[in-house]
């Protein structure tokens, strides 16, 4: 029996649509999606999957907020607002919400050069303000975890191959421990092994209570995970 | 209470004689210029809030009126209307109560202002450099006007601040006229640095460097942003600059700002026609 607090969804997205105006292209209007609508419930571990090019990324970067949403609510149950509608919520408080609560892991890392692995994964630990030397040993941790050599710690991500710079992108998500996590195709370019590592990090969150809503065609290796899927038509 | 350490409320700045239908002929579609009196509108009504630790970037093309803002906050350049509200903080890092208009400042408080509180690093060197100084001169310079007076330990900073921006630290007393364009930058980002300043003015800081150097100088940015939580404003041409270190980001075209945002949303989903050329003309 589920108590009220853990039935009522962390997000609820009602009526969802997203218009890109191309100004530059005679004024055309692209719509990826419209009418989406669907809950969270707090601690879920919630897959939205469908064919390429459905705007599946697209609903992840609205509850993000890199896209504006063109109509439609995105409700989401914050820690430190209540209740927030992120779709038409200020900047400051989408920013406040990113900094303690939300996580966005893409599908490619993008970092700065020379910047050696090490300090990469530490970064959202240090950006929040802990020490340097604290977050480092934190970050070691993660990066045995997904198999990266130690050998490799002190050069830059940028030397890394697709597999291991995603790993360092996922390391880089669950690090910051969000209370709500947003995964864009967290499997993709992983072999088995890798693949497994993962699923189990999404496992141990999940235990961890935190909620975790991804973007995914591998359905096959989530779905036993999976509390619910939505599938874009 | 919101955290907001820097506050610009409606700068204009004009250059030129100005006429009652400046306003009207002019903006973001037209041009800066005025038809009817020649007078060039440089910033239009500007308004931006930068709290605490946060790091807001200006992009827009050459002539858009970036440098100006940046020399108006800076307090060398008087603005023609608007105000630039800036809130002390005491020793306890409180936020006092009475925010104070920069710009209303007289001389000498406005000078002290600047030396203790602000770094700025000029789009040319020469603009923040006294060319006639020494490299370490020029670095002691903002130091002994913000209340340094021991030699040795002025020196001592210099030489760390040249390490970190990847210069070599023996160079400390020779001409700048003996440096290339891009070790000035180099000194001109030590020299904002050596004071800790309160906001940091960033204007094209990594134009000129090459690329090893860029990215070395990009991380120590990042760094004071984070660890010291120093307060920027960031102009910049390269969108991968403004992605790496700006929370927040506006874009200006001829004197206004035409749109602003998180800089994740005005990268990727920009929604002004201007923006979304800018945007779809980065590499």
């Amino acid at each position: 029996m589920h108590n009220i607090e853990q039935t009522r969804p962390i997000l609820e997205v009602n009526h969802l649509k997203k218009a890109f105006h191309l100004h530059l292209v005679d004024g055309r209007v692209i719509e990826p999606f419209a009418d989406i609508s669907f809950q969270v419930s707090k601690g879920e571990f919630f897959i939205i999957s469908g064919k390429s090019g459905i705007g599946k990324t697209s609903i992840l970067k609205c509850i993000y907020r890199t896209y504006l949403t063109t109509s439609g609510d995105i409700w989401y149950s914050s820690q430190h607002f209540k209740r927030v509608n992120i779709a038409t919520a200020s900047e400051e408080v989408v920013l406040k919400l990113r900094e303690h609560e939300l996580a966005f892991c893409s599908q490619f890392l993008k970092v700065l050069p020379r910047v050696p692995a090490i300090d990469v994964t530490a970064e959202p630990l240090v950006q929040r303000g802990m020490e340097r030397s604290e977050a480092r040993k934190e970050a070691e941790q993660w990066l045995r975890r997904l198999g990266i050599e130690q050998s490799r710690w002190q050069t830059s991500p940028v030397t890394f191959s697709g597999g291991e710079q995603q790993r360092l992108n996922l390391a880089r998500a669950f690090i910051a421990r969000p209370r709500f996590l947003l995964l864009d195709e967290p499997t993709a370019s992983l072999d088995a092994t890798s693949k497994s590592i993962v699923l189990e990090m999404i496992r141990e969150a999940r235990a961890a209570g935190v909620t975790i809503l991804t973007v995914s065609h591998d359905t096959a290796s989530m779905q036993p995970l999976a509390d619910n899927i939505y599938w874009l038509k | 209470m919101d955290a907001w350490i820097l506050k610009a409320t409606n700068l204009t700045k004009r250059y030129g004689p100005s006429c009652l239908y400046c306003t009207a002929l002019t903006g973001a579609e037209r041009s800066n210029r005025c038809p009817i009196c020649g007078t060039v509108i440089a910033c239009a009504k500007i308004n931006f809030v930068l709290k605490q630790g946060e790091v807001l970037g200006i992009v827009g093309e050459s002539g858009s009126g970036k440098s100006t803002l940046m020399q108006i906050v800076n307090l060398s350049l008087p603005a023609d209307d608007g105000e630039v509200w800036y809130r002390e903080r005491d020793k306890q890092k409180q936020f006092q109560e009475k925010p104070v208009n920069l710009l209303k400042l007289d001389k000498y408080t406005r000078r002290a202002f600047r030396n203790e509180r602000l770094g700025i690093v000029h789009q040319r060197p020469e603009l923040g450099l006294n060319m006639k100084f020494l490299v370490g001169g020029n670095v002691a310079e903002k130091l002994l006007l913000a209340n340094w007076r021991n030699v040795g330990r002025i020196r001592e900073r210099t030489a760390e601040l040249m390490r970190l921006t990847e210069l070599p630290p023996e160079r400390i007393d020779d001409d700048p006229r003996m440096f290339s364009g891009g070790m000035l930058q180099r000194v001109q980002i030590s020299k904002a640095l050596s004071s800790n300043p309160a906001v940091l003015l960033l204007d094209e800081v990594t134009s000129g460097l090459d690329l090893s150097v860029q990215a070395r100088v990009l991380d120590l940015i990042k760094h004071l942003q984070w660890e010291l939580k120093m307060t920027m404003l960031l102009v910049s041409h390269d969108l991968g600059v403004i992605k790496q270190l700006a929370s927040r980001t506006m874009v200006m075209k001829n004197g206004w700002a035409v749109e602003s945002g998180l800089t994740d949303q005005i990268l990727e989903d920009p929604q002004h026609p201007y923006t979304q050329l800018l945007v779809s003309s980065a590499l």
